[in-house]
């Protein structure tokens, strides 16, 4: 109830977010701040009361069992059956209010992801604002299926299927304060093998299985007038287990354009990518054009 | 007062035009209150409070990710990614007039010519 509460507190564009889990709109670093920051703050809520509630959903169908059986048994069947009513009543209801609760759930990492990219251009970006895409539905939602194979055997499997999605998750675009055009993508792309086996006992095992890769591309168009661009720079590696950096350099007349890709490995099937691996990446293509005149911005 | 002495940005610096409001009691540079760091027992400055979150963190830094989605702490986080990829070797385009040697462990890029860049120079 508290949930739902502070879930209609929240302004109009944070709740419809909430339900659409889809956000695409040019605002000021600060505001995209706010925005981000207060649904994080309202994830975090929003998880604990989740976990409390699921608690208190199984302690209810533990302890309602042993004190029906107990009741059963010292008074008799009749206040029994009245109690596992009463209880039964009680789980549909804290069963509805987790399954709600479940719904308006937000991916945390996500947020936290996009929150920190915002955050470090936030005094980097012009006054055009930045244009942010965000879409949180998952990324094995059913809109981002783009393929599925044929059935196929392999190995002791006798019936495989690979289904293959691409979530193009968070993306973004701004102009700079030094009139560089700046843009990224993020995209998982994930693929889930469905594997069913007979095992010597006869029986039939399905299991599946769960691969994702993340893409992060960085786009950056220097000025000529304010930048020489050169095709060698010094990556920034981060923490991560960053994979190779493939680079295209295009110079142009007014314009030069910087295109970076990598693409990794996640840890598992809901693993994220580090943002410091973008920012690395973007780092990288400003590392490729030195200042070509003094020029106070 | 002076204008405030940080520098703006991430992926390139330049001045901060606000005027300073008080100094940081670690580097004795007058800031803005934009550049104020957090805390309640001293006047920092953003960038000294990054450096010394950073340098107290050898070994396992704290999560600056919690740090980023709380509003009243989101510019330290800010400066102190900064100052992390700045250590790992990036070298930030310089598009100011004057940094002075506070910025002497980053290594700055700007147009190279014949006047010493520390002199500083205005718009051109």
């Amino acid at each position: 109830m508290k949930l739902r509460e502070s879930h209609s507190s929240l302004p109009p564009e944070q709740q419809q977010f909430i339900r659409d889990k889809q956000v695409e709109s040019t605002w000021t670093p600060s505001q995209w701040l706010g925005f981000l920051s207060s649904l994080a703050d309202w994830d975090a809520r929003s998880d604990a009361t989740r976990g409390k509630t699921g608690r208190l959903l199984w302690m209810t169908i533990l302890f309602g069992i042993l004190i029906v059986v107990a009741v059963s048994i010292l008074l008799s069947p009749i206040d029994g059956a009245v109690l596992a009513l009463i209880l039964l009543v009680a789980v549909i209801v804290l069963a509805r209010a987790w399954r709600s609760a479940r719904k308006l759930d937000l991916p945390g990492e996500q947020l936290r992801f996009a929150a920190t990219i915002v955050n470090v251009l936030a005094e980097d970006v012009a006054s055009e604002g930045l244009y942010v895409r965000l879409d949180l539905r998952g990324a094995t939602d059913k809109s981002k299926k783009t393929q599925v194979t044929p059935e196929y055997r392999r190995g002791v499997y006798h019936k495989c299927v690979d289904t293959f999605y691409v979530d193009p998750w968070f993306s973004g675009s701004a102009v700079l304060v030094d009139e560089a055009d700046l843009y990224w993508h993020v995209v998982d792309r994930t693929r889930s093998s469905k594997r069913t086996k007979r095992n010597p006992r006869g029986k039939i095992k399905t299991k599946t299985k769960v691969k994702k890769t993340t893409f992060l591309q960085v786009g950056l168009q220097l000025p000529r007038k304010n930048y020489a661009v050169h095709q060698q720079g010094e990556a920034v590696t981060p923490d991560g287990a960053g994979g190779a950096t493939k680079v295209k350099v295009k110079p142009a007349d007014s314009r030069a354009t910087i295109k970076l890709t990598r693409t990794m490995k996640s840890a598992g099937a809901k693993g994220l990518a580090d943002p410091q691996e973008l920012i690395a990446l973007m780092a990288d293509a400003y590392g490729r054009g030195d200042p070509a005149r003094r020029k106070k911005i | 007062m002076a204008a405030c002495a940080c520098k703006r940005g991430f992926f390139t610096l330049r001045d901060c035009q606000n005027e300073a409001t008080a100094t940081c009691n670690m580097c004795g540079r007058g800031i803005c209150t934009d550049h104020q760091a957090p805390r309640v027992d001293a006047v920092i400055c953003v960038e000294c409070a990054a450096r010394q979150e950073e340098q107290a963190a050898t070994g396992t830094p704290p999560p600056v990710e919690e740090e980023i989605v709380d509003p009243a702490r989101s510019t330290q986080a800010r400066y102190r990614l900064r100052h992390r990829m700045y250590s790992r070797g990036y070298d930030p385009p310089f598009w100011g007039t004057w940094y002075g040697n506070y910025y002497s462990d980053y290594d700055m890029r700007h147009f190279d010519d014949d006047d010493a860049y520390e002199g500083g120079f205005g718009d051109s």
